[in-house]
């Protein structure tokens, strides 16, 4: 099937973005994919009538947001909860990003659906208030108490060294810049 | 809302920017060479097929009338009589009963009139026009307002389709809407012929049969093989599946009966009162597992 070289050349581009930005939504990286996959089937359809000035990108983010707060309604897709945070493997693993990741995912993964939408929209993203409130169908308020409180429940979360780690090899990272 | 006394003092002067990083660390371990496209390839080629597909089964005789002249030797072929019944099965009314690993499950389905109804693993699921109506009931069950027992979502659409493969297809949508199956049923190869086949009030002959997974692309061990019995007048009557879905010996098998063909299915909406529709319902927390295997623990 040939598709349309623009579209191909957009999600060769950006599809990796949109792909971590459903893996933060959705907590898994085959629900990513699959997220990302029927995005990108409904933006496909749209593509042809998109005005050329619009940015693809906010388009197949708002497709993004919508698309996985219907999606639970496919029973079928519902997957299994995790009671517990998985406990952290020791330096000895060797998969230590793998396993920092996963960490974090899962604690994601306990927030409230909305908190976690906002909480990703906002510091993943990077979203102002507004355009997260705006692809939420809220008001800004709500945004800003659904993010308070996602951060809060994650700082509660997550264990202490792991965030120490991951943030003094953010500043480390930006420092050697 | 009772907010905690300095919530709004905290939420102005709280940045959460220790939360970049850890955001940025949870996306770390992303997996090379991921093909976001082939999903949009699937979902234009289903498109193609799916207009042909739709008006076969609305002249579901006309159709096996035609298939029938598949011949291989001057009698239709095994594959023939499969693909000519399943196309047939489809269009009339029937009861269904289910044996899987989650228990039975019974129903009936119109699709001329596109009603059905199906209960199974003690849930039960209405069809209506292209409705389905999901009773809120046992570990599936959501918080829902006070009188809502039913919840309304459109049946699964071209994107959702397009990404399950067909054995996918089969295990989760089967038990639910056991058309499906049928439909399925006429992308069968590898038909052979397996006996003969007798059931209660008909006789017929018994067809082994594989579907090729060929669209999953992403867990390419999955696969759908069984039997199909079809009756001496060529309708479905057994169908004995299994669907493997991946690894050593993990498969899942499932039999679907079907039966009093033409039988008058009647089923009506539930009221509108009882009545929410899914959008208008929060999304149940998940987290990291496999689609499928499992269910949410209702919300606190």
């Amino acid at each position: 099937v040939d598709l349309d070289a623009d579209f191909v050349a957009f999600v060769r581009r950006r599809g990796d973005h949109h792909l971590r930005t459903a893996l933060l939504l959705t907590g898994e990286w085959h629900a990513a994919e699959d997220l990302v996959q029927a995005a990108l089937v409904k933006l496909y359809r749209a593509w042809r009538r998109l005005d050329t000035a619009e940015d693809p990108d906010a388009y197949l983010r708002r497709i993004l947001v919508n698309t996985h707060r219907s999606w639970w309604r496919a029973r079928w897709r519902r997957e299994v909860p995790v009671t517990g945070l998985p406990e952290r493997p020791g330096p000895a693993d060797g998969e230590d990003r793998h396993a920092v990741g996963q960490i974090v995912r899962s604690a994601l993964a306990t927030l409230p659906a909305r908190q976690r939408t906002a909480l990703v929209l906002r510091y993943f993203e990077d979203l102002p208030e507004a355009e997260v409130a705006e692809l939420m169908g809220c008001g800004v308020g709500t945004v800003k108490t659904h993010v308070h409180r996602g951060v809060q429940a994650m700082r509660r979360l997550l264990p202490d060294d792991v965030r120490a780690d991951v943030n003094a090899d953010h500043r480390q990272g930006s420092g050697s810049r | 809302v009772n907010r905690p006394f300095d919530e709004e003092n905290d939420m102005t002067h709280d940045s959460g920017d220790d939360l970049r990083p850890l955001l940025a660390a949870a996306v770390a371990d992303a997996p090379e060479h991921t093909d976001l496209l082939s999903g949009v390839r699937r979902a234009q080629r289903r498109r193609r097929v799916l207009v042909p597909a739709a008006a076969s089964v609305a002249t579901a005789g006309a159709v096996a009338a035609a298939i029938t002249v598949v011949t291989v030797g001057g009698a239709p072929s095994a594959q023939a009589k499969v693909t000519a019944a399943a196309a047939q099965s489809a269009g009339k009314s029937f009861h269904v009963h289910i044996s899987s690993p989650k228990g039975p499950g019974d129903g009936a389905f119109d699709p001329a009139r596109r009603v059905g109804h199906m209960r199974y693993g003690g849930g039960e699921t209405l069809f209506v026009g292209g409705t389905m109506y999901i009773r809120n009931t046992g570990p599936k069950a959501v918080p829902l307002p006070r009188g809502k027992v039913w919840l309304s979502a459109p049946g699964p659409n071209d994107a959702d389709l397009a990404q399950m493969g067909t054995a996918i297809e089969v295990l989760k949508l089967g038990p639910q809407n056991p058309q499906y199956v049928l439909g399925r049923l006429r992308s069968a190869t590898n038909v052979r012929e397996a006996g003969a086949a007798s059931g209660p009030g008909w006789t017929g002959h018994r067809y082994s049969f594989t579907i090729a997974d060929t669209k999953n692309v992403k867990r390419p061990g999955l696969s759908l093989s069984g039997t199909v019995s079809v009756d001496s007048e060529g309708l479905v009557r057994v169908l004995d599946l299994n669907v493997r879905t991946g690894g050593p010996g993990r498969s899942q098998h499932s039999v679907v009966e079907f039966g009093d063909y033409g039988v008058r299915v009647d089923v009506t909406a539930p009221p509108a009162g009882q009545t929410i529709s899914v959008d208008k319902v929060e999304q149940p927390r998940t987290t990291g597992g496999r689609p499928g295997k499992g269910s949410p623990s209702p919300r606190p």
